[in-house]
């Protein structure tokens, strides 16, 4: 465990030795995993330390800087906490209210829905726990309606998932939720908002939110793979109502100032929250896993022996990003990529950055025996818009997300192994659990919590462990 | 460059010859970067020079994308007379027939308006009206009920003053007659069936290579990326969003040179409706750098001969586009720099020149001996929308130039929506001619290469009880007197 800090420098320097070690080790990472382009940044008791890799855009290069913004994706729910938390700090927002007594869109739904839409409470939805199907894709338009919209046209359609304030599934919906909250709460558009409460008072002036923002500076462009090559795609991922969940647009620079505060508490002008409020968001209210909770709505993991705070972003698979930090060492590390195995590569940097900034080692979990019957576990999982299939063969356990609307998206078929009773992790990392099976009150397994997404245990009829196709889109 | 052919070698060393000498340039004219294309039936070279954003440095290509600014009311104007076409729409009837909520702020020109009339900016709207309605597809019908508030600025069909406001109206003319949003109608009628890439929205443009505005960098240094992307997307149909590359504007013009068809022979406009674009329907003054306007194709003076064309201008990117019939010659600049007017003088025209046999328009300029003009009936203050002026005789500013004979100076309001702070301006006028009743002058000074002139009717029917012009022409916009 690495020291707490006493007294950090007032005045951040540079270290040096430690850029010079990771832009050997970008370089390297980057070329290794075929990533186009990706910002690195470290600060370390107020030193920061950033290094970069390649260019914007594969068809039009521009080599990536400090500030090359790029979507820092999921991250931005952290954003949208924090101004839900302003508004709970000054007394008008209740976490333990019914969202329905703010929002009475929520319970314009199917009566058979009405029960359930009722109990999800304000903290639900920052902790996953809402309950309703989290992986919905639809077009709200461009205007400043997009969340109203959002709300009152989309959410009554969503079917529900799972009880809600009970098992935790990641949920971007509900981010959509809470921002239209806040906008009813507070007036004004969830953008403005954001700015004036929480982006300018922090002092994160290349932060943006909106296309035509960013469309005249320099910015990374997401890349997919095509016939074996890194291509970059045309096309504007994310309608203007999930930005509140996923559509912040931010430099390396700016990710470093942005864990400065959420660290320290230290911005340009008077925090968008006080001390208090900030360490609230890092206590774990839900449970992912034994090794990860969520707090509001910071994903909290164990790794390397540390307590990470941490969240991480893929828009679409497009524009990959990880963002990390180790409150108690005033240490944050945050990657920017513009592809898919920029995932791998925010994974190799943290590792690397808590090696060699904090000494500690990421160590894979001990392995466990498998349990004797392996076909109870054989299934599909469905989390909405995919499913984790789950097959046996030779003794083990194999496990792959799939999209059927996209089977393009597909992961890979992954060798499973056991870390624990019901408890898996995989050799892509094994120093953490990839997923956790959950049991019914009659020790039956009805679901896979895969990374953070609830599966639901599908009838048999649609599993067969050799069939391609899964259950539709729900 | 002969005009026998464009591709006298080839075309690969047609377009790296131009593209070097419109290189230079940028050069002597601080342009960041352009892209240009000439044709003439079919034959096509393109070429580009410099870069399409100072900070990024990223090189400008032929098909890079280019905001075409008021261009853009080319497609507008296109795209009405397609309801025209589809009987639809009658030119001649008030816009309020088809717009039973139109409201200009004055009842008897509400219920006046025509289509044909906001096509060849003769309504009376005041023309730079620019308010920032966001991003929604209601954002045109917006703006345009916000008009009521604004107010006229002359009679309906009484004068020609450039008028941006009015497009938007046409806009939501379309917008309601097709049942969709301006940029869906613009991608479905026009953009698809001519095969031209491009788009309105700065997430289609971001992620493709794009232009960059450039704007005047501080105290006359050089010029820098503009702080905005585009103006309010509720001046879309008026040129707000529209981008593409030259090669896109050819495919627009060729359709417009081949009587209304796409080259896959698709019937995209009717060869009456392609004419009546092209015809005069308001002549300008005498002199004037546009002889006159069409629906709402400016024609341009080139020796004897007429040339179609329009330019256009956003938040730092300008553009140019110049067509002959009788040739089938066109010529596209776009550019990202207020250097661009120049550039296009200096490059375009000369190869359009060369390409059509024509000879180039001269300059308007200040006189070298200006007439002895009386132009004190001419002092007070005068607005339009946002900017006031005021006219003084010549020896009251201490700006003056020494055969100056009136100064004119600008004060326009700060405006939000398009990023501009309200410095005024002091320009002094010399005279240009008197023609009869009409009284023109000229700025003294030059603004990126070219004079502004100004033209009061000093007929009865122009004046004031007291004497005073009622509306100074200012380049293409009227002021309306202000003061008794």
């Amino acid at each position: 465990m690495a020291p707490t800090p006493q007294n950090p420098p007032a005045v951040a320097t540079t270290d040096a030795d430690l850029q010079a070690d990771l832009q050997e080790f970008l370089g390297a990472a980057a070329a290794d995993l075929g990533v186009p382009g990706a910002a690195v940044g470290i600060t370390y008791r107020g030193v920061d330390t950033v290094a970069v890799t390649g260019v914007t855009s594969l068809a039009d290069p521009l080599p990536i800087d400090a500030d090359t913004l790029f979507m820092i994706g999921s991250t931005s729910k952290t954003y949208t906490a924090t101004l839900a938390m302003s508004l709970v700090q000054q007394g008008l927002l209740d976490l333990d209210r019914p969202v329905h007594e703010y929002l009475p869109d929520v319970l314009a739904c199917p009566p058979e829905l009405r029960e359930q839409r009722a109990a999800v409470r304000v903290c639900d939805l920052f902790t996953h726990t809402a309950g309703w199907v989290g992986d919905v894709y639809f077009d709200a338009g461009p205007g400043d309606d997009a969340l109203a919209r959002a709300v009152h046209e989309q959410l009554p359609t969503v079917p529900q998932h799972t009880a809600p304030g009970n098992r935790a599934s990641y949920n971007n919906l509900s981010m959509v939720v809470a921002a239209r909250l806040v906008e009813v709460l507070a007036g004004g558009s969830y953008e403005a908002l954001l700015r004036s409460r929480v982006l300018e008072p922090i002092g994160l002036t290349n932060t943006f939110l909106f296309p035509a923002e960013v469309a005249n500076r320099r910015h990374a462009v997401g890349h997919r793979e095509v016939a074996g090559r890194q291509v970059p795609m045309p096309d504007w991922p994310l309608p203007r109502c999930f930005t509140p969940t996923g559509g912040v647009l931010s430099s390396v620079r700016d990710q470093l100032a942005y864990a400065r505060f959420q660290l320290t508490g230290r911005g340009a002008g008077d925090p968008p929250i006080d001390d208090t409020t900030r360490e609230m968001m890092r206590r774990p209210r839900s449970t992912m896993n034994p090794a990860q909770q969520v707090g509001i709505n910071w994903l909290l993991r164990e790794r390397a022996g540390l307590q990470l705070v941490a969240h991480g972003g893929n828009v679409s698979y497009l524009q990959l990003s990880a963002f990390a930090m180790v409150p108690e060492a005033e240490f944050a590390v945050s990657t920017l990529t513009n592809a898919r195995p920029g995932e791998k590569l925010g994974g190799r940097v943290l590792d690397w950055a808590l090696q060699r900034v904090l000494g500690a080692q990421a160590t894979p979990l001990p392995t466990v025996p498998p349990p004797g019957d392996l076909a109870e576990l054989v299934g599909d999982y469905g989390t909405g818009d995919a499913f984790v299939a789950v097959r046996e063969g030779a003794g083990a356990l194999t496990v792959q997300t799939r999209y059927p609307a996209e089977p393009s998206l597909d992961g890979p078929v992954l060798p499973a192994h056991f870390i624990g009773p019901d408890l898996l992790a995989t050799n892509e990392d094994p120093a953490e659990p990839g997923g956790v099976f959950l049991r019914d009150a009659d020790g039956r397994v009805d679901a896979l919590r895969w990374s953070l997404r609830l599966g639901n245990r599908l009838p048999t009829d649609s599993a067969s462990p050799d069939s391609t196709a899964g259950p539709g889109d729900r | 460059m002969q005009t026998s052919t464009l591709t006298a070698d080839s075309s690969a060393d047609r377009s790296a010859e131009l593209s070097a000498r419109l290189a230079d340039r940028l050069d002597e004219f601080d342009l960041p970067g352009a892209a240009f294309a000439f044709a003439r039936g079919d034959e096509l070279v393109q070429g580009a020079a410099g870069v399409l954003s100072r900070t990024t440095g990223l090189a400008a290509t032929p098909d890079s994308w280019f905001q075409i600014g008021s261009i853009t009311k080319l497609f507008t104007g296109t795209m009405v007379m397609q309801l025209v076409d589809d009987g639809l729409v009658d030119l001649d009837q008030p816009v309020r027939g088809y717009l039973p909520d139109f409201d200009a702020g004055d009842e008897a020109a509400s219920s006046s308006i025509t289509v044909r009339q906001l096509l060849t900016h003769t309504s009376g709207l005041q023309g730079d009206y620019f308010a920032d309605f966001g991003r929604g597809s209601d954002a045109v019908r917006r703006y345009v009920h916000s008009l009521a508030d604004v107010g006229m600025l002359h009679e309906p069909g009484s004068r020609f003053s450039y008028c941006n406001s009015g497009f938007s109206v046409l806009g939501l003319l379309l917008e309601t007659l097709r049942g969709n949003d301006f940029d869906s109608i613009l991608t479905e009628r026009l953009l698809r069936p001519l095969g031209i890439a491009g788009g309105t929205l700065a997430e289609q443009a971001m992620l493709h290579r794009a232009a960059v505005g450039h704007v005047d960098g501080p105290d006359g240094s050089p010029v820098v990326p503009a702080g905005a992307w585009a103006i309010p997307y509720s001046a879309g149909p008026a040129g707000a969003t529209p981008f593409m590359s030259p090669a896109g504007l050819v495919s627009f013009v060729r359709m417009h040179l081949a009587g209304g068809l796409a080259t896959d022979g698709t019937r995209v406009l009717s060869e009456e409706s392609v004419a009546a674009m092209q015809r005069m329907q308001v002549a300008l003054p005498d002199r004037w750098p546009v002889r006159g306007i069409g629906m709402p194709w400016a024609l341009y003076p080139w020796g004897d001969s007429t040339v179609l064309g329009h330019d256009g201008g956003t938040l730092g990117q300008y553009s140019f586009l110049r067509v002959h019939p009788d040739t089938g010659a066109i010529a596209v600049l776009l550019t990202n720099g207020p250097g661009g007017a120049a550039v296009f003088r200096r490059f375009g025209q000369p190869l359009f020149a060369e390409l059509t046999g024509l000879t180039e328009p001269e300059p308007l300029v200040p006189p070298e001996n200006p007439p002895a003009v009386d132009v004190r009936p001419l002092v007070g203050r005068y607005a339009h929308h946002g900017v006031t002026i005021d006219l003084g005789v010549g020896g009251e500013s201490p700006a003056m130039d020494d055969r100056a004979a009136a100064t004119v100076t600008t004060v326009p309001e700060p405006n939000q929506a398009l990023g501009e702070g309200g410095e005024s301006q002091v320009r002094s006028l010399v005279p240009l001619y008197q023609d009869g009743s009409a009284l023109a002058l000229i700025s003294a000074e030059p603004e990126h290469g070219s004079y502004l002139p100004v033209l009061a009717d000093l007929s009865a029917a122009g004046l004031t009880p007291d004497g005073h012009p009622r509306h100074l022409l200012l380049g293409s916009r009227v002021f309306a007197r202000t003061s008794g």
